[in-house]
């Protein structure tokens, strides 16, 4: 199949990675190649094999709420943990002054 | 670099518990010999970072325990290396990428609980392919694993760490995670045994999630009884993974030396492929008419889906580690990439920087196959021929067959730098491994020849928590192998 430049800036956009203009090139020849190899499953007809996703649902526990649902306490997760929340880093985009300097 | 100390855990075991042998001294040796595969002119590379002065303790609290005749659990004093996408509190764990760096977990896998529970000292974790995606350890984002047998090659991937560790036999035993192979082929392509479980047998609570509904974590050891060992002591139900099923864990050791005779071994012809190369089929197909030998029924099968699997398994990898991987965004983990003017900037740059070249295309291609207007035709499609590769299997073993008998990889181990710039041909590494893990079934591989000097592995695939039947198959043949020296240029 035929993948444009763009459509892979469109999904770096979408994954979140910057990517330089090399890799841009790369990555859409290579895309290209193994998309088109993966095309092979069209050629399945899926219906006459009988296929049924149900067969590998993924097994999930009882949806019941339970007193201690973690191995640890959250709060030992939490690299900087303040007043029941966790702390984050300062990041570019936000007001300096709105955070404290533990951040 | 002197050999190792030992040829098996059991064996070790029993030195330890006879007090022929003392836990402090084969730390101390153990070490010794990790430091010097790392320090030759080819290193190993085998392990990212190594345990040091904290195990000394516990050491010596086992040897005042066994001076006691204290029982101190199955793998007392027993040095096991552990993958580095396995979560230890003492240890970094670096999934072998930059993007996490020196980060350590605040809590442990359960695995690792249960080893440390049944006495084994963790002496380091392993190098793998960065994320465990890989079938080389050349996507290390740290260095790449060098094979024992011939450090020219490939250890195979991604736990080629552990395989590497335990055939130079800096340990006895070692974990691996086998999302389409990664436990199984790099333990072909050092000659040692790697055994993937059930789906749901062994928790994955601590495993850094790669493709969430294909990763299992297993054992790579000297011999299958070490396999089998190692796998009593890891497997069973844990409330803190949902997908570790409640089902009974049988003593894997029990039946080990019941043989073949009357088992029901299935070949599947899709699995031996008229241009298979003749250094693999030779030698398999060898161990297809030993099997008859000790008393198995061969019987031909057909596993019509076979040819889908690689596409099927890609598509469906790709999309969930598209998805796992989103949580590596500079806020949570390790790196953080500096400079970054905006907070989408700070993900943007800190992912761009921190992964490595075969997790970005991964990432682009699972992002791709679950985007609007292409999610059925790729994602949707690989889940249904997922479907089509189980029932292929549930067929067969509907039919009467009791183990599927075949190649572990289509290769012998490459060489470093063969197939690192053609991703596909890399792809196809996996053919023979990565429908066990599409359909959840147990497989085993174990060596069953050398070829130039190089190992071939055989592998076995059994019905879903039926491991005790495929570790009873793997033992007969291992045994028979054995008894006779391996053939040799097949």
């Amino acid at each position: 199949m035929g993948i444009r430049r763009s459509d892979v800036e469109t999904v770096a956009g979408l994954a979140r990675l910057d990517l330089e203009a090399d890799e841009l090139e790369r990555l859409a020849r290579d895309c290209a190649s193994i998309l088109g190899y993966f095309e092979t499953v069209s050629k399945l007809d899926i219906e006459e094999g009988g296929a049924d996703t149900e067969r590998l649902a993924t097994p999930l526990r009882d949806d019941k709420v339970g007193a201690d649902s973690l191995a640890v306490e959250i709060a030992q997760l939490a690299p900087k943990w303040r007043e029941g929340f966790f702390v984050l880093p300062r990041l570019a985009a936000l007001d300096a002054e709105a955070l404290s300097d533990d951040a | 670099m002197a050999g190792p100390p030992f040829t098996s855990v059991l064996e070790l075991r029993e030195a330890l518990r006879d007090r022929r042998l003392r836990v402090a001294d084969l730390l101390t040796s153990t070490q010794r010999r990790i430091q010097e595969s790392e320090a030759e002119a080819s290193p190993l590379n085998a392990f990212l970072s190594v345990a040091g002065d904290e195990l000394v303790e516990r050491a010596s609290e086992l040897d005042l325990a066994l001076d006691a005749g204290e029982d101190v659990g199955p793998l007392a004093g027993i040095p096991v290396a552990v993958k580095d996408n396995i979560c230890t509190s003492d240890l970094p764990t670096t999934c072998g990428s930059r993007v996490l760096g020196d980060y350590v977990s605040p809590y442990e896998a359960t695995v690792v609980r249960k080893l440390r529970q049944a006495g084994a000292l963790i002496v380091g974790k392993t190098n793998l392919d960065e994320f465990a995606m890989g079938s080389s350890t050349e996507n290390s984002g740290f260095a790449p694993t060098r094979n024992p047998r011939d450090r020219r090659r490939v250890p195979g991937g991604s736990s080629g760490g552990s395989a590497a560790a335990v055939a130079a036999g800096l340990v006895p035993l070692a974990l691996g995670s086998d999302t389409g192979g990664s436990v199984r082929q790099p333990a072909a392509f050092c000659g040692v045994v790697g055994l993937k479980p059930t789906y749901g047998r062994v928790s994955r609570y601590g495993l850094v999630a790669f493709a969430s509904s294909l990763d299992q974590i297993g054992p790579i050891a000297a011999d299958v009884r070490d396999a089998a060992l190692a796998l009593g002591v890891i497997a069973g139900h844990d409330r803190f993974d949902s997908t570790a099923a409640d089902v009974a864990v049988p003593d894997f050791l029990a039946g080990l030396e019941a043989g073949v005779d009357g088992l029901v071994v299935g070949v599947p012809r899709e699995y031996f492929p008229a241009d298979l190369d003749s250094s693999i089929a030779v030698p398999c197909r060898a161990a297809v008419e030993r099997l008859a030998t000790l008393g198995a029924e061969v019987r031909e099968i057909s596993l019509p889906h076979t040819t889908y699997a690689i596409p099927a398994y890609y598509l469906v990898a790709n999309a969930e580690a598209s998805s796992n991987l989103a949580r590596y965004d500079g806020v949570r983990y390790g790196l953080r990439a500096p400079g970054a003017e905006s907070t989408l900037g700070v993900y943007r740059r800190t992912r761009g920087m921190g992964f490595g070249a075969e997790v970005k295309r991964r990432i682009m291609l699972g992002t791709f196959s679950l985007s609007a207007g292409y999610y059925e035709a790729y994602y949707g499609s690989g889940q249904q021929v997922r479907s089509l590769i189980a029932g292929d299997f549930e067929r067969a073993f509907a039919a009467g067959v009791d183990v599927i008998f075949t190649p572990t990889s289509p290769t012998l181990a490459f060489e470093l730098g063969e197939r690192i710039d053609d991703p596909i041909q890399m792809y196809l590494s996996d053919l023979f491994t990565v429908t066990a893990n599409l359909a959840r079934l147990p497989a085993i591989s174990l060596p069953i020849a050398d070829v130039g000097g190089l190992p071939v592995g055989g592998q076995f695939i059994a019905g879903q928590f039926n491991e005790a039947t495929m570790l009873r198959a793997a033992s007969a043949l291992e045994g028979s192998l054995a008894s006779d020296s391996l053939p040799s240029d097949a």
